[in-house]
């Protein structure tokens, strides 16, 4: 019995070893032939229509075959590093932008060189949401900043301002939004230059963020406005119509449209403020590629990711998903998706966060700050000051980094 | 979901197994481990066997060392233990050479896992000796295997997904591989369970002297029954049978069953009874028609009963229910045996109640106690009717005392010159008595 056992481990030994030098004896025509694995937590229709697409591979490569395998977003990420960190990751990842940090500390997301984008036009800020440390790490598929929803059987002509906005609500007509850091982030960047330049450095002081908090603090007690916490409670006297407005992002659309009847529901880009439009967060879903795939399957990877980043596959996840293409080549025409045209145009103005954030950190002090606002406990001075502080303490900003307003610093600064 | 679907879900995991094992990393990190495992698989074995040949040597020339005898005694942890070495030292170097080691790290929790089990088995030997031996293979050894192969296995295909694939629809159930295997992995577990129940039943309760044979190996039976019905129901439910529309159908079949299998169900309960009753357990002594043997087993359908002449009758167990069964051990091994005697009315009876019940007392198997007694049962056409009447603790013997104790009366009477008479018949013809002379 132990012969055998001992004649069948070297069997599976030699097997290995053959195994090994044979593939790196193949001519190199025939290593670029095989299968990609790509994983995706695309469930239901999604997942159909993704399938469709990788079934069209045969166009741009006869000899590659794609193996999509969905697992529940709630464990993708946490598998997809494990399982990479093993080499039996996919090769290819559909993946949030939020995650580009912690798979490219984890050496788990392969960087890509902006010549690998080849001809495609992704929008400038989907790009910038998966740079980090100087590094591409993802094709950019779909953008989902949130917008201005508004129920067509209550008003046929939707703000453009938010004086507009202000003088079109009033009790029968009222707008319904989510004072949170992430979904109210738009209002920032109507009032001032957002929280970052383009550099990274914290310009907090001439962000707008005390105006537009200071701006929610004077309209927390019209009548025409519902800030509430509760998204679903919110979602759900819009689809009641008990609001004509309401901020959401194009996630909520096929459930929406499905529920209200797609020619009550509209999307418009938000109102402007004093400083210019506005400017929410633009969420992205990237196709990322794995660390774990030999030189042949990253190459037909690429080729593979451009292909569902290319024009004519975004116009298909658009059509029959709701996707806001990421890809600028891409027509959203107002006369045929008239409702993803408003998402469209608000993904022109949406801003991205810098990548080396401690999102989840930095979002719950951005939560603080409204909170202790509109709960009368802080003036808005005082919490973006706040704000401003433990930001910089949690990023480990130094004083080149950061632009805090005057009179905010710590009891501990000699100033 | 189609054949060819299903076909297809299997070509997708195998080509899922090729786009990993493409990989240089993963073909890489598989030899290593493939290397450590045989190393250190082999290394020890090959140490072993020239240590035996040493220590034959060493017996025959009385140099065997004392740290030797410790060296053996530590065998089975020395594989695990030269494994996890190895991997450390692969994994430095695979990371000083910058290669993927994450399936070699992963192997860092099975290797432990291996050396906890040699661990365990090595005390288990050493303190039951080779009797554990059939727990390691068929509790233990199983369940390592299943461990390791679970996890190296979900590694590279989808488990999850293989175990969705259909085998066979029937009844409006269809069966999945995931079903089918957890089904036979319930059922040997079962089964497993209920032969580690009887094992640990048999050890724990032979020793005591008051429980009865008999009870343990009913209780053993009994436990095997339900442990293995249990086993049987848990794997139809994980087959996706609903059990109480089996019961539904149970008792729609029952009717059927009560014509067509009615011996097969009588003797089933006849065997339940009998192993709850406990009228009848393996080592007593019975006649059945005239066949006197003990019985060994008490299966659920028939008992097995060796006689006398060591044959082994396999009887229905519905025939215990239904006929008169003499059992001469139910409650006491002694039973009374009686032999008529006969002897002349020229004899003295008091002198054959001393020579008789002698020689019941010389015969070694009739007990002393109750002492063997000579009853006068009256007076006969012919002779004077006795009895003897002995005691025996060997029911089973019953026929061969019978036939010795015949044997020694025998020859006692005739050396004390007392006569067994034969039956005589005196004839008067009252009439005829012309017709016998006339010829």
């Amino acid at each position: 019995m132990r012969r055998y056992q001992l004649i069948l481990a070297f069997v599976i030994i030699i097997l290995t070893g053959t195994m090994t030098g044979c593939q790196n004896a193949l001519p190199k025509e025939v290593q670029l032939k095989g299968n990609i694995l790509l994983w995706h937590s695309w469930d239901d229709k999604d997942a159909q229509v993704l399938n469709q697409v990788l079934q069209r591979i045969p166009e741009i490569s006869t000899t590659t075959n794609v193996i999509s395998m969905y697992v529940p977003a709630e464990e993708l990420k946490d598998r997809y590093i494990t399982a990479t960190q093993q080499g039996v990751g996919p090769d290819l990842l559909i993946a949030p932008n939020e995650w580009v940090r912690e798979l490219a500390d984890e050496d788990v997301a392969h960087p890509i060189a902006p010549a690998e984008f080849g001809i495609n036009a992704y929008m400038p800020a989907s790009l910038t949401a998966l740079r980090y440390q100087d590094e591409y790490y993802g094709f950019p598929l779909a953008v989902f900043p949130v917008a201005l929803y508004y129920n067509r059987a209550m008003t046929s002509s939707p703000p453009k301002t938010l004086e507009e906005l202000l003088a079109e609500t009033n009790a029968d007509k009222s707008v319904a939004l989510v004072p949170r850091f992430v979904p109210a982030y738009w209002g920032i960047e109507s009032f001032g230059v957002g929280l970052f330049d383009p550099t990274g450095k914290f310009t907090l002081a001439e962000s707008g963020f005390t105006e537009w908090l200071t701006w929610l603090l004077g309209v927390a007690d019209s009548p025409g406005v519902i800030l509430n916490p509760d998204a679903i409670a919110l979602q759900q006297m819009y689809i009641e119509g008990r609001v004509a407005y309401y901020v959401a992002g194009p996630e909520e659309l096929n459930m929406l449209g499905a529920t209200m009847g797609k020619d009550v529901v509209g999307v418009v880009p938000l109102p402007s403020g004093p400083t210019g439009p506005s400017g929410p967060l633009l969420p992205v879903d990237a196709v990322m590629l794995g660390t774990a795939s030999s030189a042949e399957q990253t190459d037909a990877a690429l080729a593979v990711a451009r292909f569902l980043t290319n024009p004519q596959q975004s116009t298909i996840f658009m059509r029959d998903l709701g996707h806001i293409p990421a890809n600028q080549d891409v027509s959203v025409d107002s006369r045929i998706y008239p409702v993803l045209a408003g998402f469209s145009r608000q993904a022109r103005t949406a801003v991205v966060l810098p990548n080396d954030l401690f999102r989840d950190a930095f979002y719950l002090l951005g939560d603080r700050a409204y909170a202790n606002v509109l709960a009368g406990t802080m003036t808005p001075e005082e919490a973006v000051c706040d704000f401003g502080l433990a930001v910089v303490e949690l990023q480990g900003y130094t004083a080149e980094q950061v632009d805090l307003p005057p009179d905010c610093t710590t009891a501990t600064d000699p100033e | 979901m189609s054949p060819e679907e299903a076909l297809g879900i299997v070509i997708e995991q195998l080509q899922i197994l090729f786009v990993f094992l493409a990989r240089p990393s993963v073909r890489r990190q598989l030899f290593a481990l493939a290397f450590i495992f045989l190393v250190s698989w082999a290394l020890p074995a090959a140490l072993r066997a020239l240590g035996r040949r040493r220590h034959r040597d060493g017996e025959a020339t009385g140099i065997m060392g004392v740290w030797q005898k410790w060296l053996r005694a530590f065998y089975l942890i020395y594989a695990p233990i030269l494994a996890l070495v190895l991997l450390q030292l692969t994994e430095i170097l695979f990371a000083r050479l910058d290669y993927p080691f994450g399936m070699l790290s992963e192997a860092l929790p099975l290797l432990l896992v291996w050396l906890i089990y040699r661990t365990v088995l090595m005390a288990l030997y050493f303190y039951f000796g080779a009797t554990i031996e059939p727990y390691h293979y068929w509790v233990m050894l199983p369940l390592l295997l299943w461990l390791f192969g679970a996890r190296i296995a979900d590694n590279f295909v989808n488990l999850r997904v293989l175990a969705t694939i259909p085998i066979i629809s029937a009844f409006g159930i269809t069966i999945t591989m995931g079903n089918l295997f957890g089904a036979a992995l319930a059922l040997y577990w079962c089964v497993i369970a209920s032969w580690v129940a009887e094992m640990i039943m048999r050890r724990t309760l032979g020793d005591r002297a008051i429980i009865d044979p008999g009870v343990i190996e009913s209780m053993v039976t009994i436990t095997r029954y339900v442990v293995i019905s249990f086993g049987l129901l848990l794997a139809l439910y994980i087959l996706g049978f609903d059990l109480t529309s089996l019961a539904l159908i149970g008792g729609g079949l029952s009717i059927g069953v009560g014509f067509g299998l009615q011996k097969i169900i009588a003797n089933f309960i006849s065997g339940v009874m009998l192993l709850f009753e406990q009228s009848m357990l393996p080592g007593d002594i019975i006649e059945l028609n005239g066949n006197i043997g003990t019985v060994e087993k008490v299966n659920i359908r028939s008992t097995t009963v060796r006689t006398i002449n060591n044959v082994e009758l396999i009887v229905p167990n519905e025939n215990f229910m239904i006929t008169e069964v003499t059992t001469f051990t139910k409650t006491d091994d002694q039973i009374r045996v009686l032999i008529p005697v006969g002897v002349s009315y020229d004899s003295d009876p008091h002198q054959v109640k001393a020579v008789v019940q002698d020689v019941a007392n010389q015969h070694p198997l009739v007990l002393a106690d109750p002492y063997p007694s000579l009853l006068f049962r009256g007076f006969g056409d012919s002779s004077l009717d006795f009895e003897l009447a002995v005691w025996i603790d060997q029911p089973v013997k019953l026929q061969l005392i019978t036939s010795d104790l015949y044997y020694m009366i025998w020859d006692a009477l005739a050396e004390n010159q007392i006569d067994i008479p034969f039956p005589q018949r005196d004839l008067n013809l009252r009439r005829g008595w012309d017709e016998v002379f006339a010829r």
